[in-house]
């Protein structure tokens, strides 16, 4: 099933990417491209086959505790050093409400 | 080219355990070797020459007190997929500019206390996503063996500097074939363990049910030593296996091709398959038969179905795992009139055009009306492949198999066709989709266009069986000799 335009916008604009009008031609093409590749997998008959979300040979793993760490302005600030905009110890983001 | 850089990492620890050299002897000639051919590889991201000095003379003086770790002293190079705390860490991507992590991957924090010496980040294709190199930010790795050709991917740069002699081994990170196939490409050894061996914890997520780290190495012996290292149980990783490790360093010498049951999946020597690559593969199999082998074919019959389920689950795990490269918290960030626009102009400048493609791909295949016939009918299939794989292992040991379907192809030859280039991961995606742990190793050399380029073969063995494809692969090693490459002068 191949995606037209309007719909390609749309999957980019879900997914907050933007095409501009030269590239939206080719990205479509190679989408579509792809869609009809991973289409085969229809073919296959998998009545009464399990999904596998992960693999299955793994041995139980037991959760270990959630330990808080003290609050530490210093492992912030190193967090923060990699922010593109951190004010006062805040990760500074655009105005959401208007 | 320095005698030392052409040691294997095990010879290279018994000269400094007698004293012959140091590792800051060592590490100063990786580092003048990765530099002088950055141009020509590409290999690294960033190289860290005072770092790297610093604790190769930290772990001399460790060793003149007696503290000798596993790999004490060891240049080696980290893909850039590992976050190293306060060093560089970009996943080859424009997104993630800048960004030094605080803290430290577990497997790389492992490597240092085993007392490795890190001297760069390797490029990759940016997030892992890709089977060239191409798709990275910092521009493709090359081929040693022939520089107009890729490295394979996604561990391109890993690769290219441990086939180059820029440093003696290296980890990767494999998703569908990620360690394998580069280092098929570029005449090495690499092992992707069982899914759980090694921890995820700190290594930049592409697919999560997916992603494994391994080794990268010149030879068997190495590639084992190096995963000993890594490998281990991790409470910051719930998907880490809480099993013992064994030993493979003493147990990959041990084992004997006598009697060993080999299966040849008639399904991976199909049309696509480079015919100069199933003949190579053959006569390793005849090879390995006459040295008392059991060598009988079997079938994986959803092979086929592979790659598709494939390039449907790792593309919505990877759209859900790139939702958080938002430019708010660290990396880039392009401003826009609002936050919608800001997250949109940040992810549309950062990621490049194979990353966009799989996001979209991902978010298409979790959409509600096609989850089901994407997405679960994907991870129906994945029980099937994983089944096959079951069925086979119940009657031989190790499976033989073409690692990649051709060899080391031209830069720019297939990055116009995405699809491809996915078909590229034919033979590596099952074992992955499995869990299971496979290594690629050299069986022989090819002539293309006037230039040489290597062969490599893949084993892959039932889960958490490490120990028994590395013996097997060592056990080829010695039946084969040793792997002569051209540029090793």
């Amino acid at each position: 099933m191949a995606l037209d335009k309007p719909a390609i916008e749309k999957l980019a604009m879900l997914s907050r990417l933007k095409f501009d009008d030269q590239k939206i031609e080719s990205f479509s093409k190679e989408f579509n491209n792809i869609l009809g590749f991973v289409d085969s997998i229809g073919e296959v008959d998998t009545t009464g086959i399990s999904p596998l979300t992960s693999v299955a040979n793994l041995p139980s793993t037991p959760e270990r505790e959630d330990v808080a760490l003290p609050p530490s302005a210093e492992r912030r600030d190193a967090h923060q050093k990699n922010a593109p905009k951190a004010e006062m110890g805040f990760f500074s983001v655009p105005r959401i409400v208007e | 080219m320095s005698e030392m850089l052409k040691w294997t990492a095990t010879e290279a620890l018994a000269k400094m355990a007698t004293g012959e050299v140091t590792s800051v002897q060592l590490t100063e000639a990786v580092l003048a070797r990765a530099e002088a051919r950055a141009d020509a590889t590409n290999a690294y991201i960033t190289i860290c020459r005072e770092d790297a000095l610093a604790a190769a003379a930290a772990s001399d003086a460790r060793r003149a007190k007696g503290e000798v770790g596993l790999l004490e002293g060891l240049p080696m190079g980290l893909k850039d997929l590992f976050c190293t705390k306060g060093i560089l860490t970009t996943a080859a991507s424009h997104i993630l500019d800048g960004f030094t992590p605080a803290y430290e991957s577990t497997v790389s924090a492992k490597l240092a206390a085993a007392g490795a010496v890190c001297v760069g980040k390797l490029n990759l294709d940016e997030f892992a996503m890709g089977g060239s190199g191409e798709h990275s930010f910092y521009g493709p790795a090359k081929n040693p063996w022939d520089t107009s050709r890729v490295p394979g991917g996604s561990s391109s740069g890993s690769a290219a500097a441990v086939a180059d002699y820029q440093c003696y081994v290296a980890t990767g990170t494999d998703t569908g074939g990620s360690i394998r196939q580069p280092a098929s490409f570029t005449g090495i050894v690499g092992i992707k363990p069982t899914y759980g061996r090694c921890s995820r914890f700190g290594v930049v997520a592409f697919a999560s049910s997916l992603d494994q780290p391994g080794a990268m190495a010149r030879d068997v012996s190495d590639a084992a030593l190096f995963l000993q290292a890594m490998a281990g149980h991790d409470v910051r990783d719930s998907t880490s296996a809480p099993l013992d490790v064994p030993n493979w360093v003493e147990e990959t010498p041990k084992g004997s091709l006598k009697g060993l049951r080999v299966g040849l999946p008639k399904e991976y020597f199909i049309e696509g398959l480079d015919p100069v690559i199933a003949q190579a593969v053959k006569a390793a199999a005849d090879k390995m038969a006459a040295a008392g082998a059991e060598i009988t074919e079997v079938s994986l019959p959803h092979t086929k179905y592979a790659v598709a389920a494939y390039y449907i689950a790792a593309p919505a795990e990877a759209a859900s795992n790139l939702a958080r490269y938002d430019g708010m918290r660290y990396g880039l960030r392009v401003e826009g009139a609002n936050l919608t626009e800001t997250y949109t102009n940040t992810r549309t400048a950062g990621f490049g055009d194979e990353v966009k493609r799989r996001i979209m791909v991902g978010n298409y295949v979790l959409s509600s009306g096609y989850y089901d016939a994407y997405y679960t009918q994907a991870q129906k299939v994945r029980s099937l492949i994983a089944q096959d794989f079951e069925n086979v292992f119940t009657n031989v040991d190790v499976i033989l198999a073409p690692t990649a379907p051709s060899l080391a192809f031209k830069i720019g030859e297939k990055s116009n066709d995405p699809v491809a280039l996915y078909l590229e991961d034919a033979f590596t995606i099952p074992a992955s989709m499995a869990g299971l742990p496979a290594l690629s190793i050299p069986c022989g050399t090819a002539e293309k266009d006037g230039v040489t380029l290597p062969i490599g073969m893949q084993l892959i063995g039932a889960p958490w069986a490490e120990t028994k494809i590395l013996q097997t692969a060592y056990a080829w090693e010695q039946l084969r000799g040793t792997f002569t490459t051209p540029f090793n002068t």
